[in-house]
């Protein structure tokens, strides 16, 4: 394999085994709401599997003998003996998880030394101490003089297959393979249970076979045909194809033999040599064998594969010893997945649709090519307003011209439209992983907390999904740990002990609005003064006038960030301060809503998307400018009355009783020196950090949705955030209200 | 890739995957129709996909009455593919 290849695919392995990880979490988070979920706990088996045989494969080994261990313990609960997991398996589940992530990252890094091998050794000795205490089975190497698993079955007259289907099939009656071989041949029996999405990942029997046949001579197939459906049943993109046994004779090594399947989940094959022993040959149309011990999850000594001889018993049947050289599984295990395979083939008219539409709706693109493809459409975009606006064109009057024009603005919006959807992810993700935060946050300080998600299909820009998470993360933490009172003082409140916490996604207005709620005892704002006056954040004369919201956004100050009590902000050392940075640079704002007593809401409001800004037009001095409407409280023609000027220099308008600054824009931004009549002017009220002021501007043009231009180097101004096109081809900067005023 | 001759139903051996679905949304509305079933190239082409193989059984478990050619008997041969054992399981047999 080249080196290309071969980072290619590590690089794939690198991505799907980080999705893997990730789901992980919220897995094991679901199962421990509802450890009765079988299917989930086959669905995290089949992650883990999946995680280590690719680890495996890409020379993660460390990484691979970690899961492997953690494979161990999942597959004992999946067995139909085991009792469910309990709270401490739970953690040890989760806490492997955190491993596995860990481990990850250091193998990733090529890390010669893990970061952590104290914590990873003790997670395996806990995952191996569990294992021998609860599963004895899984641990300890069979019996020897008890066959194992099906081979004697699946290669057998008699016995039945463990591979049950409704129908089940006859064993296999098959020619005596070992007198076809020539010098130098070893018969190789190879058993190939794909899944049932095998034609959808690419693969095919055919293509496994011809592969094989280019090792060797294939001597014959054996074709468990059983669980096809008829065909109005049938679903031709679904395997439904069982077991295919494989025998192929070649001079080729197992190891050379299995290469060929590097590609499939570890369960899909399974490659052995047959040996026929001394003994008779007495019944040349079968073939039986038993299995010794697996050689590579055995720990104890004599792992080593085994010969040995057996009698089927009642049958006659001759006695063949198989080495078994079983690359990945114990053989309970994939007599385990075997089932799983069976019991999926058998659900196939429920599960093939669902299983159809899984695999059409995903494809891995890099982000890279859909801001590429968003800043093409971007322009395309400008270019038909240049069309549609062009005064040429406009003095044809030509009615079918202009239909036409106006056909391709609808189309051109459609396009629009489509590729920010694309950029459009659920969030459902991101909520998924804070059911973790909150379970933690809750388990450190012993409170009962029930998190409530809802809205998690509410869709967002795929740019800001990623940036959300450490500020939701912290507000979480914030409800859990100060938030909610603990399970005795809500009891004493007349609450119930367990605590509240909501976790809410919607659109509202253009905007995507997320809530975090709680139930818990609210702000107390006569510490959160008093600490500001400590602090020096406001004044005692300030301190006097401030209304319950200001005084809750002062949680959200910078001095507070590293205060105890009011808004202790452990874990990652993040305080509110940088949440609402954190926000704001998102182009979004976070409110305040608390009640003593009964709660608080931090409410976080975000535009649809980075890449296109909801914006007010308006003029100054000859001049276009954007005013982003998240930031608009209102906009109006002032009177005379209202007006009012501080020594005949600051401006200010008195809106109902609330006095705010004036700031004319043609002179922050050093348009001209001009002074227009501010009754003839426009007044729009905004809000920044520092407070509410309202900008005087020549007049409103209109609310337009503009593709934001990054102005780069260009932009040394702190008054301006971006620029756009226009229809018209006019330039218009966006204005940053923080940096206004 | 396949058509009608009377009542036989003719299928290339290479049909592709895609081809084979074609050839599922042909044959629901016609199954009675058809009462054989006959499959070419077998030994100028080669077997595409196992998807195919699945499709006949299919057909012939719809109507075990249907004459198949590669389904008939307990095997065939199919070229580089070697000898094929069929087990179509014990209410099959």
């Amino acid at each position: 394999m080249s080196d290309d290849k071969r980072e290619r695919l590590r690089q794939i392995f690198i991505d799907e085994a980080s999705e893997i990880v990730e789901k992980l979490d919220i897995d094991i988070i679901n199962f421990e709401e509802d450890p009765g979920n079988r299917d989930l706990l086959h669905e995290l088996f089949r992650g883990v599997h999946t995680l280590k045989g690719s680890a495996n494969s890409i020379g993660f080994l460390r990484l691979g003998t970690f899961v492997h261990s953690f494979e161990d313990l999942l597959d004992y609960y999946r067995s139909d003996d085991a009792p469910e997991p309990d709270q401490q398996t739970i953690d040890l589940l989760l806490e492997a998880v955190d491993v596995i992530r860990q481990v990850f990252d250091d193998e990733v890094a090529q890390a010669e030394v893990l970061s952590d091998q104290v914590r990873y050794d003790d997670a395996l000795q806990h995952i191996r101490a569990r294992l021998a205490g609860d599963a004895p089975a899984a641990a300890a190497p069979p019996e020897q003089d008890e066959p194992l698993n099906d081979l004697a079955a699946e290669f057998g007259n008699d016995a039945p297959r463990s591979d049950t289907t409704e129908s089940t099939p006859t064993s296999v009656k098959t020619p005596d393979y070992q007198a076809q071989l020539e010098d130098g041949e070893r018969l190789y029996a190879i058993r190939l249970t794909f899944d049932s999405d095998i034609y959808f990942r690419g693969y095919d029997h055919c293509t496994f076979l011809r592969m094989l046949a280019e090792q060797g001579r294939l001597l014959g197939s054996h074709w468990d045909l059983s669980a096809i459906p008829s065909l109005q049943e049938l679903d031709p993109q679904t395997c439904f194809i069982g077991a295919v046994d494989v025998f192929l004779a070649s001079r080729e090594s197992m190891e050379q033999i299995e290469e060929i399947f590097e590609f499939l989940d570890d369960f899909e094959y399974q490659v052995r040599e047959v040996e026929h022993t001394t003994g008779s040959p007495e019944d040349a149309d079968s073939v039986s064998a038993r299995i010794p011990p697996d050689m590579e999850s055995s720990e104890t000594p004599g792992g080593d594969a085994q010969q040995g001889q057996d009698t089927t018993p009642g049958t006659g049947a001759p006695e063949v010893a198989v080495l078994s050289r079983s690359m990945q599984q114990s053989d309970s295990r994939a007599d385990q997945a075997r089932n799983d395979i069976e019991k999926q083939q058998k659900a196939n008219a429920k599960d093939a649709p669902r299983r159809k539409e899984e695999k059409r709706s995903y494809v891995r693109i890099d982000t890279r090519k859909l801001d590429e493809l968003f800043d093409s459409v971007g322009e395309l975009v400008i270019a038909q307003n240049f069309l549609y606006e062009n005064q040429e064109i406009r003095a044809l009057d030509n009615e079918n011209v202009a239909k036409t024009i106006e056909t391709l603005s609808k189309i051109t919006r459609l396009i629009q439209n489509r590729v920010m959807g694309l950029r459009m992810v659920a969030i459902r993700d991101t909520f998924e992983k804070m059911k973790r935060v909150v379970r933690d946050s809750a388990r450190k300080v012993d409170k009962d907390v029930h998190l409530q998600i809802s809205g998690e299909e509410t869709e967002i820009d795929k740019t800001m999904v990623d940036a959300l998470s450490d500020p939701l993360i912290h507000l979480l933490r914030n409800a859990v740990d100060h938030g909610l009172e603990t399970p005795d003082s809500r009891r004493e409140a007349g609450k119930a002990g367990t605590g509240n916490v909501w976790l809410r996604a919607f659109h509202k207005g253009g905007s995507i609005v997320i809530q975090i709620e709680d139930d818990g005892a609210g702000i107390n704002r006569q510490k959160v003064l008093t600490k500001a006056l400590e602090r020096g954040v406001v004044t005692e004369e300030e301190a006097g006038t401030m209304t319950d919201t200001q005084i809750d956004q002062l949680i959200m100050q910078a001095g507070f960030s590293t205060a105890d009590q009011i808004s202790d902000l452990s874990g990652r050392g993040v305080g509110l301060d940088v949440v609402r940075s954190s926000i704001e640079q998102l182009r979004g704002k976070i409110e305040i809503d608390s009640e003593p007593g009964k709660g608080s809401t931090f409410t976080i409001v975000l535009p649809l998307t980075l890449a296109i800004i909801d914006g007010m037009l308006v003029r100054a001095a000859n001049e276009t400018f954007i005013i982003p409407t998240l930031s608009i409280l209102e906009s109006f023609r002032p009177s005379e009355g209202i007006l009012h000027t501080y020594r005949g220099r600051g401006e200010f308008v008195n809106l109902r009783e609330e006095l705010l600054p004036i700031v004319r824009l043609n002179r922050v931004l050093e348009l001209s020196h001009e002074t227009p009549s501010a009754t003839e002017s426009t007044l729009v009220c905004v809000e920044n950090e520092r407070g509410r002021f309202a900008i005087l501007v020549d007049e409103l043009v209109g609310r337009q949705q503009v593709v934001i231009k990054s102005l780069g180097a260009l932009n040394r101004f702190q008054e301006i955030s971006g620029g756009a096109v226009m229809g018209n081809g006019e330039i218009a900067l966006i204005l940053n209200v923080e940096g206004i005023h | 890739m396949f058509e009608v001759d009377g009542e036989t139903l003719n299928v290339e051996i290479d049909m592709s995957l895609e081809e084979v679905l074609e050839l599922r949304e042909f044959l629901l509305p016609r199954l009675e129709y058809i009462e054989a079933v006959g499959v070419r190239g077998v030994d100028q082409a080669q077997l595409a996909t196992s998807a195919l193989l699945q499709l006949l059984v299919s057909l012939k478990r719809s109507n075990p009455d249907l004459d198949i050619t590669l389904l008939e008997g307990d095997s065939t041969q199919l070229g580089d593919l070697g000898i094929l054992y069929w087990n179509w399981g014990v209410s099959d047999e």
